[in-house]
Formats: structure tokens, C-alpha cells, sequence
């Protein structure tokens, strides 16, 4: 038995030598096809299409790659793998058959079996530069980062000036404690994209650790206003959506368009899911909102009223009712957008959701007590609701009943702390108040957030100028110009703060330092007489006669027009002084 | 030929021995169990091996209204032997300490109010006095936006329970995660602070050191957005505190922070998906393998972003094994859609250590949606899956502990229900083994 054994195990060996040798990419058996019940009829139809042709002997390669892409597409990732591996051992110079294994790696969390079909698919076809994009970052993510820079930098050479690429590179130089030299490669790279966020989101942190507290807003600002983050294109892989049958892929691709503002946002993706699924409302809802976002009322309503007749047995959710009593006021139909609201009310029970849009509608329509009665019911469901707060806030102040809105309000910044318009009005009570002072303390947290926001903007500078004048009145000087200066930082066209911190200056003989604002508050206002006048007195101050004369000069002609006799005097005599 | 014959006969008896075996190894088990698509877990048809029973404690779904609680943690607060609970809950802008007052009874009380959007909890002595103090990860608002109004707030003890609030550090990007550890060597019992700020489109992870009488000074060592956790432990085993911080938003990685002493850290990428909806959710450390060193559990499963919840078929748990040196292997454990908190203990009391995550973002229209599963360990790091709960469903938290003082682990869960459908919300509940 044990001689017989050991001639086995000998004659296993002698045959393992001398077999061929055998690529290691093997054909796989052709999957056979998954359960398709409750799939779509179309891809039920291609998919039994597409299996018969690829049993057939002698099939075309297309045959199998279609079936590949019918199974990839659709979520089929065991079957649509064995395709592909058969594709890659039949053709094994196409890189997209590597290129699409590695993809099936990727979404496994495979990264080392990403790294090796991305190496395969850029062998067979160097000049694709996704591949590369796709290789450096699984390199950079797997820790192999000289691997991930020789790959950026390959990309780069194929596509140059890459913003992906770029991006990659700093995150490399940033990853070695380069930080000066990414800071660098990131300035550059929001110059050449300033639409790519992720470079202005990254720059916004580095400055902020540099103490460039104002660059750091400026570049928040940039990142936040440039929108999300999208992956690079990938035709390889963005074309397998036309193979797409699957009802909720196609939804979460439609909001990927949607939310990077890509193409038509999603549109024609979501008509092609609500075609295969028409009694869903989910694609509905999703197409109403991207109408909505364009303003496009009719659209909107027309998409939610077909979800709606559509899919009678399926159930809206309240931001549904709420979406379209929206396209209703779009196309300004405020009773049909209350009696959608209503509808959905007495489908859904009390929902927050709809009381609040019910409630901002009624105020719309100047039915007061009901509309505090809906949004009171609004609040009453969710007491953090910050938009229902302020809507019930503003109806409120609207009869009088200031104490209760101030409440509402709270109660929407403890939900929302920079909730802008529960801030701004906030302020605005304190300012009708008479409390300026204490309004600065939502002025402040409202500039903060949305430095962009005009009327933010404004009621800072406005601030800035009441508490300048209050301090000066005071005799508190230093405070005086602390607060005209930084309220000309917020707004450099406040007219009032410039001429103000300049007669400042210009009555402490800080000659020198009143110029600036002076000269803008001139021209900011040149037809003001009494800026020519203090223009001309620090030019005379401080050596430049000639344009003295000259802003003194005319100065006497706009007091004159004014009817001004004064200013024109002052001016008078000054020139007269002047050599 | 006589050697051919015995050597094929030889095989012919050994399949067909094979054959026989499996036919009654299939014979044996009974109607064919079906499988769970969205979880991809085969659901028996044999009796459940792990039944939990739920009884909420402190504060009720119905006095919350839709609870949004975002973090529970096990802790002896008061330090009288008995494990408590502490979450943030944050429709009210509260911390709540729910102390076990005596075994299995306990008393709820908000101990920090007006911290909004409380993220995270941690309980540890910060200060060195002796005493338990509280540290609460504020993002200043839970849902969506890139406003700095995120902050560190610190609930000193100063006993009876009493407690001081502290902010450490304000007007910043939203903090999801603020842990203490001793980064610094500190002989006096003070403790550093790890701070993992999401914000949302910049964020940060920095580590504060504690100069005494709570005055910190801050160390920014990461600028990506997205900061989840920023667990602690000595990863490389030199003897010096280290932390991880799970990066999410379009980065999807976790990063390692390796306490070179004298307040340097090394920076390296433990591991990352090239998938940018990957949704990474939860990190937690655990010695999956028993091997002494700390491996990370992760999941993956967020859907705060997304207009149409739901889970995508990558969300789930996985470990990541620590090799030593700072090396990780990623090794994925199972799918879970909306999968959150990922906890590790040994669960059916067979000496390994095993797996558990929630789900906050599934198909909670469908029955068979799971909000609760567990992975148990076969001692080879093979786990399978068994499902612990479908309902209540939105369950954003989970933590593990003794909090029976037998042994036997207690599940604590926390349900988040900023999103339809709201059925069936629970606050916090206590899940005890049947």
C-alpha cells in the first residue's frame, strides 16, 4: 500500500512538470441566470437575450460582454465577475475587461485585488487616464504612497493639469509633512479650478492652521459656494448606466447628478426609473425636486400630480405634499397649494411637515389666526423645527404678540444655531428695541456663517456705525474708530462708516490715516461737499497742495449748488491758507 | 495494471465515501433556509440561537417626541461599582446620565442641557481629582452644514452629582467625537483630549494637551473633513497612547496617529475605499483575535445625505486586523445595510470575541429589514451572521457591557429618527439575552 501510495504521489508530480504551463486568468463556466423574478421585463428579456447568445459556440466576444455589463449594471457582481474573467482570458489585450474586475474589487473592498486588475487594465492600456486615477488613490488609501505619486503624476502627464490629479499630489505632499509646498500646489490649483471644492476646502484648513483667519473664511466660502465633491469621469464605467435596469441604482445615480449639478441633474435617469417602476413614488418625488430647484413650477406639479395618480396604493411622504403645495405657490396658486397641504394632512395624520408649509401659505395669503393655529399645531410636532419657528415667529410679531415670537425664535436657533433669517430678526427685534448693543450678539454669529449674505453684511456695517457713534458720543475714542474700522472691513461702500472714521482721525490730526477713508468716502458720495472739504484739509495736512486746491475748489462749486453756504466758506478758507 | 487498478479503486471508494457523507449531511438539515437579500445573510429555519429582549430605560420615545439620540456609553459615573449609561439626546440639546441606582434599577437625569447637538459622550477624570468627569463632542446641529458652531464642552464632576460645564474649545467645525487619553505622559492623572471634527465641507482631527486647570492647547493634525471617531489605544504597543480617526465624507479612510512622544505624532493611512459613497460610520477598537494587540471594527452605513435612504449593498462591518508597526489588514465580516456602532463582545459565551452593529438607514418598509445583528465568532475570526432585532428600527448607537454584573454582556441601544418612517421609535433600551 505504501509503495503504491508513493508511486501516486510520483506520477502526480511527473504530470504537474510537464503540463502546459497556464495563464493565470482562467475562463470561467458561464454563469448561469440568477432569479429574476420581480425584475423588470426588459432586463428579464436582455438578460435570457444576452445568455442564450453567449452559450452559443463560436460567440462573438460582444455577446458575453453584453451579458457582462447586463449583470454589472444591475447588481449581479458574482455573475457579472465571471464574465468578465472570461473576457479577460479569451481577450486578454482589452484593458476593460481588467478595468471592470477591478471595479467589482473596488465595490468588494478588495483593495489588494484592486491594485492588481488596475495594474493589468493600465498595462493594456496606458493612455486611459482613469486608470491611473483609480490606481493612485487605491495606492494612496492602501498606504503605498510613492506608488500613488508615480501614478498621480502619470495621469497628470495624460491629462495635464488634472485637477484630480493635483489634488492627489498634494494630499501626497501633505501625507510627508510637506505642508508649505502643498499650500502652494493648492493656491495654484483653486486658481486654474475654482470650481473644484475639495481644493478650497483643503486650503481653507491650511490657512486657518497658518492663522490666516480671514484667507481661511474666504477660501469655506469658495469651497462651500463651488458645491460637492464629483469623481472623475470614467467612461468605462459611466456608460454600463445604459445597462441599468435596477430602480434604486438609477435613483441614488439621479441624486449623484443631481446634488454636483451634472448634466440635466438626474432628469433623464429618473424618467427612465419611473418608467420601470411607475407605480413608486421615490423617483417622483426626486424629479419634482430637481424642477423645484430650477424654479420650474409647472414641471414640478406636473410630476408629483403623475406620481400621485400613478401609484394610488403607495404612500407620499409628507415632504411629497409638501413639495408639490410648493410648485403650487411657483406658479402662484396658493388656495390649490393649501388644499394640497390638507390633503396630505388628512392622508398622513398630523405631520409637522405639512402644518409648517400650510402655515407659511395661510400668512402668505394673510389668513393670520390660521396660519399661527397650523404652525403653532407645526411646532407642537416638533418643537425644534427651526423653519416652522420662524414662520410662526414672523405671524406672530404680524399680531403683536412679540413675546411669544421671541420664544419661537430661541427655539429655532437651539435647532439651528446660524438658522440666518430666525438671526437676522432676531436683531432686527433688538434694533427696533433700541437694544443695538445687544444685537451684535445674533449680527455677529449671522455675519459669521453667511459673510456673503448682503443683508448680513449690512446689518453688521449698520451695527458697527451705531456703536461707533455711541462710543464717540461716549468720548470713548478708541472704541470709536475700533468699530468704524472693522464696519468698513465688512462693508468698504458704507459711506457713512468711511466719513466717519476719517473726521475721526482728521480731529485727532492723524492726518495720514484719514486720507484712506476720506478719499473713499468721496468716492463713494462726490457729490458731497463736506467730503471735499475734509478731503482738502488732510491733503493740506500733509504736504499734497496741489489736489487740495484742486478738491477745495470744488468743493466751493458743490456747496454752492447745495446751497451751502458754509461749507463753501470753509472751503474758502483753507484755499486761502494754501501757498 | 495491477497498481493502476488499486490506485483507481483507491480513489472511486474515497468519492464515493464523500458522496454518501454529504447526502446525509444534506438529508440532515431539514427544508432549505432562505436568504436575505439585503443582508445576505441565510435566515434558518431552526430556533434562534440569540434572543434579546428590549425594556427601554430613561426617558421615553413619547416624552422626546421623535428622539434623536446620537451616542450611548457605558460608564460607572459615580464610581459605585455599577455600570450606568450616558447619551446625548439631541431634540433636547441634553446629556443624560441614566445611573443604575442599585442592580437593574435606574434613575435618569440630564446633567449638561443646552449643548447643542450633542455628538458624542466620554466619561473619564480629566482634571486627575479623583472624579468622573463628562467630555461632549457639540456639533452645534446634527443635520447638515459646514457652519463652525461645533465645540468641546467638558461636565467637570464636582460630586453630588453636581457637575461644572466647561467649553474647551468653541466657534469651530462641528465635533463629532472628543475622547481623553494620556498622550503626554502625565503623572498626575491629567488627560489629553482627542477631537474629531466633522464639519462637513472642512473639518479637522486635533489633539489638545491638557496644561492644567483645564487650559489646553491645540494641535491640528489633520485638515480632511468628516471626522467620525478618534478612538485611542497603543497600536504600535511601544508603551505610548496612540489614536485612529475614521475620516468619511469624500476621503473614506482611516488614519493612524502614532504618539512618537513629545507631543509628535506620525500620520499614516491604515486603510481607505476608493468607493466615495462607501459611508463610513463607526470605529471602535477591539482585540478581535486575542492576539494582544488592538485591531479596529468599522462600519460602514451612513445615509444622512442622501434623499433616498436606504442602504447600499457595500454597507456593513468589517475589522481591521493590527499586524504591528502600524500595518492593518482589512478584513470585511458581513453586510448590513445603515449599519452603525460597531461593538465587539463575547456574546454567546464561547470564549472568542464576537461582533455586533445597528442600522439607522434600511428599507423600513419591508419586514424583513434588520435594525440590529450580530457576527459570531467560530474562534478563527469566521464569523456568521445572526439577526438580533428588526425592530424598533433607526438605531444610530449601540454599546456593550456588563451592566448585570453576571457575565453575561447587556446590548444598550439608541435610536436616531430624524427621517420617515416614525413608527416605531425607541429612545434608549437595554437589551437583555433570553
Amino acid at each position: 500500500m505504501i509503495a503504491a501510495l508513493a508511486v501516486g504521489v510520483a506520477a502526480y508530480f511527473v504530470a504537474a512538470w510537464t503540463a502546459p504551463r497556464q495563464s493565470p486568468v482562467q475562463p470561467v463556466a458561464l454563469p448561469a441566470l440568477p432569479d429574476l423574478t420581480g425584475q423588470p421585463s426588459e432586463l428579464r428579456e436582455r438578460l435570457q437575450r444576452a445568455h442564450a447568445a453567449a452559450r452559443q459556440p463560436n460567440r462573438p466576444l460582444e455577446s458575453l460582454a453584453e451579458l457582462g455589463r447586463l449583470f454589472h449594471a444591475n447588481g449581479y457582481v458574482v455573475e457579472a465577475e465571471a464574465c468578465w474573467q472570461t473576457l479577460a482570458a479569451e481577450d486578454p489585450r482589452n484593458a476593460r475587461w481588467s478595468y471592470l474586475i477591478a471595479e467589482l474589487r473596488r465595490l468588494d473592498s478588495d483593495n489588494p485585488g484592486q491594485i492588481a486588475w488596475l495594474v493589468r487594465a493600465t498595462e493594456r492600456a496606458p493612455t486611459y487616464a482613469p486608470a491611473w486615477l483609480r490606481l493612485a488613490d487605491v495606492q494612496f488609501k492602501s498606504g503605498r504612497i510613492d506608488a500613488a505619486r508615480q501614478a498621480y503624476q502619470k495621469r497628470l502627464s495624460l491629462l495635464p493639469g488634472d485637477a484630480y490629479a493635483r489634488l492627489g499630489l498634494v494630499r501626497v505632499a501633505l501625507q510627508e509633512r510637506r505642508r508649505d509646498e502643498a499650500r502652494s500646489m493648492l493656491a495654484e490649483l483653486v486658481r486654474d479650478w475654482p470650481a473644484f471644492s475639495p481644493a478650497h476646502n483643503l486650503l481653507a484648513e491650511q490657512l486657518a492652521i497658518d492663522g490666516d483667519l480671514p484667507g481661511a473664511n474666504r477660501a469655506r466660502v469658495r469651497g462651500r459656494d463651488a458645491g460637492r465633491f464629483r469623481e472623475a469621469e470614467d467612461p468605462w464605467l459611466d456608460e454600463l448606466i445604459a445597462w441599468c435596469f435596477d430602480y434604486d441604482r438609477l435613483c441614488v445615480r439621479a441624486t449623484v447628478d443631481r446634488q454636483t449639478k451634472y448634466g440635466d441633474h438626474g432628469r433623464a435617469t429618473l424618467e427612465r426609473a419611473i418608467a420601470l417602476k411607475p407605480d413608486a413614488l421615490a423617483a417622483y418625488e426626486l424629479l419634482g425636486g430637481v424642477y423645484l430647484e430650477s424654479n420650474d413650477g409647472e414641471n414640478a406639479r406636473r410630476v408629483y400630480e403623475r406620481g400621485l395618480a400613478a401609484a394610488p396604493a403607495a404612500t407620499p411622504s409628507a415632504h411629497y405634499f409638501v413639495n408639490l403645495s410648493r410648485a403650487y405657490l411657483l406658479l402662484q396658486q396658493p388656495t390649490a397649494a393649501v388644499r394640497v397641504c390638507r390633503e396630505g394632512l388628512a392622508r398622513l395624520g398630523d405631520a409637522y411637515e405639512l402644518y409648517d408649509a400650510l402655515g407659511a401659505v395661510l400668512l402668505e395669503m394673510g389668513e393670520r389666526d390660521a396660519a399661527i393655529a397650523a404652525l403653532r399645531k407645526a411646532v407642537q410636532g416638533s418643537p425644534i423645527a427651526a423653519n416652522a419657528n420662524y414662520t410662526l415667529a414672523t405671524a406672530l410679531i404680524g399680531g403683536g404678540q412679540l413675546e411669544e415670537a421671541v420664544e419661537a425664535l430661541r427655539r429655532a436657533l437651539a435647532a439651528e444655531p446660524t438658522h440666518p433669517p430666525t438671526l437676522a430678526l432676531l436683531a432686527q427685534i433688538e434694533i427696533d428695541s433700541g437694544r443695538w448693543l445687544d444685537a451684535i450678539k445674533y449680527l455677529r454669529p449671522l455675519y459669521d456663517a453667511h459673510p456673503d449674505l448682503p443683508e448680513a453684511r449690512e446689518k453688521m456695517a449698520y451695527y458697527y456705525r451705531h456703536a461707533g457713534w455711541t462710543a464717540e458720543k461716549a468720548g470713548d475714542f478708541t472704541a470709536a474708530e475700533r468699530h468704524y474700522r472693522a464696519g468698513r472691513e465688512i462693508d468698504p461702500n458704507d459711506a457713512e462708516l468711511q466719513v466717519r472714521l476719517g473726521v475721526l482721525c482728521l480731529t485727532q490730526r492723524r492726518f495720514a490715516e484719514a486720507v484712506d477713508p476720506l478719499e473713499a468716502y468721496h468716492r463713494l458720495q462726490p457729490r458731497e461737499a463736506r467730503g471735499a472739504l475734509y478731503l482738502g484739509q488732510v491733503y493740506a495736512a500733509t504736504g499734497r497742495r496741489n489736489e487740495a486746491k484742486e478738491i477745495l475748489r470744488k468743493g466751493i462749486q458743490l456747496a454752492e449748488e447745495a446751497g451751502n453756504p458754509g461749507t463753501a466758506q470753509h472751503c474758502r478758507d483753507i484755499l486761502q491758507r494754501l501757498p | 495494471m495491477r497498481l493502476g487498478h488499486y490506485l483507481f479503486l483507491a480513489c472511486v471508494a474515497v468519492a464515493i465515501g464523500g458522496l454518501v457523507l454529504r447526502v446525509r449531511q444534506t438529508a440532515s438539515g431539514g427544508p432549505p433556509a432562505r436568504v436575505d437579500t439585503t443582508t445576505r445573510t441565510t435566515i434558518s429555519n431552526e430556533a434562534p440561537e440569540l434572543v434579546y429582549e428590549p425594556t427601554p430605560i430613561g426617558a421615553l420615545a413619547s416624552e422626546l417626541g421623535r428622539p434623536l439620540v446620537t451616542h450611548v456609553h457605558l460608564a460607572d459615573l459615580d464610581q459605585d461599582g455599577l455600570l450606568d449609561v450616558l447619551y446625548g439626546e439631541a431634540s433636547t440639546n441634553t446629556v443624560r446620565w441614566i445611573r443604575q441606582v442599585s442592580r437593574g434599577e435606574f434613575v435618569e437625569i440630564a446633567i449638561g442641557e443646552s449643548i447643542p447637538g450633542p455628538a458624542h459622550v466620554w466619561v473619564g477624570d480629566v482634571n486627575g481629582d479623583g472624579r468622573n468627569d463628562v467630555l461632549v463632542a457639540s456639533m452645534g446641529q446634527i443635520l447638515p452644514t459646514n457652519e463652525r458652531i461645533g465645540a468641546v464642552v467638558a461636565l467637570e464632576n464636582l460630586g453630588d452629582e453636581k457637575f461644572r460645564r466647561r467649553v474647551l474649545l468653541d466657534q469651530t467645525a462641528r465635533v463629532s467625537d472628543v475622547r481623553g487619553a494620556n498622550l503626554s505622559g502625565h503623572s498626575d492623572g491629567r488627560l489629553d483630549l482627542v477631537v474629531g471634527q466633522f464639519g462637513y465641507a472642512q473639518g479637522e482631527t486635533r489633539w489638545m494637551k491638557n496644561l492644567g486647570e483645564w487650559n489646553f492647547e491645540s494641535t491640528v493634525v489633520s485638515s480632511l473633513s468628516g471626522c467620525v471617531h478618534t478612538p485611542v489605544a497603543d497600536f504600535d504597543g511601544d508603551g505610548r497612547v496612540d489614536f485612529a480617526a475614521l475620516i468619511s465624507q469624500e476621503w473614506e479612510e482611516i488614519h493612524l496617529f502614532r504618539n512618537r512622544g513629545r507631543g509628535v505624532f506620525e500620520s499614516s493611512i491604515a486603510w481607505g475605499s476608493t468607493n466615495e459613497d462607501y459611508g463610513s460610520s463607526g470605529l471602535a477598537v477591539a482585540d478581535v483575535n486575542r492576539d494582544g494587540k488592538p485591531d479596529l471594527i468599522y462600519t460602514n452605513g451612513d445615509g444622512f445625505d442622501y434623499p433616498v435612504r436606504g442602504g447600499r449593498p457595500w454597507h456593513g462591518i468589517q475589522w481591521l486586523e493590527n499586524k504591528g508597526g502600524g500595518a492593518f489588514v482589512h478584513r470585511r465580516v458581513g453586510a448590513l445595510p445603515g449599519a452603525y456602532s460597531p461593538c465587539a463582545a463575547d456574546l454567546d459565551g464561547d470564549g472568542d470575541i464576537d461582533l455586533l452593529a445597528v442600522s439607522c438607514f434600511a428599507d423600513w418598509d419591508s419586514p424583513d429589514a434588520v435594525s440590529m445583528m450580530a457576527w459570531l465568532n467560530d474562534g478563527q475570526e469566521r464569523f456568521r451572521p445572526v439577526v438580533l432585532a428588526r425592530r424598533p428600527t433607526h438605531l444610530v448607537t449601540a454599546a456593550v457591557g456588563d451592566l448585570d454584573g453576571n457575565g453575561v454582556p447587556v446590548i444598550v441601544t439608541g435610536g436616531m429618527y430624524a427621517f420617515p418612517p416614525f413608527d416605531n421609535p425607541s429612545s434608549v433600551m437595554l437589551w437583555r439575552r433570553k
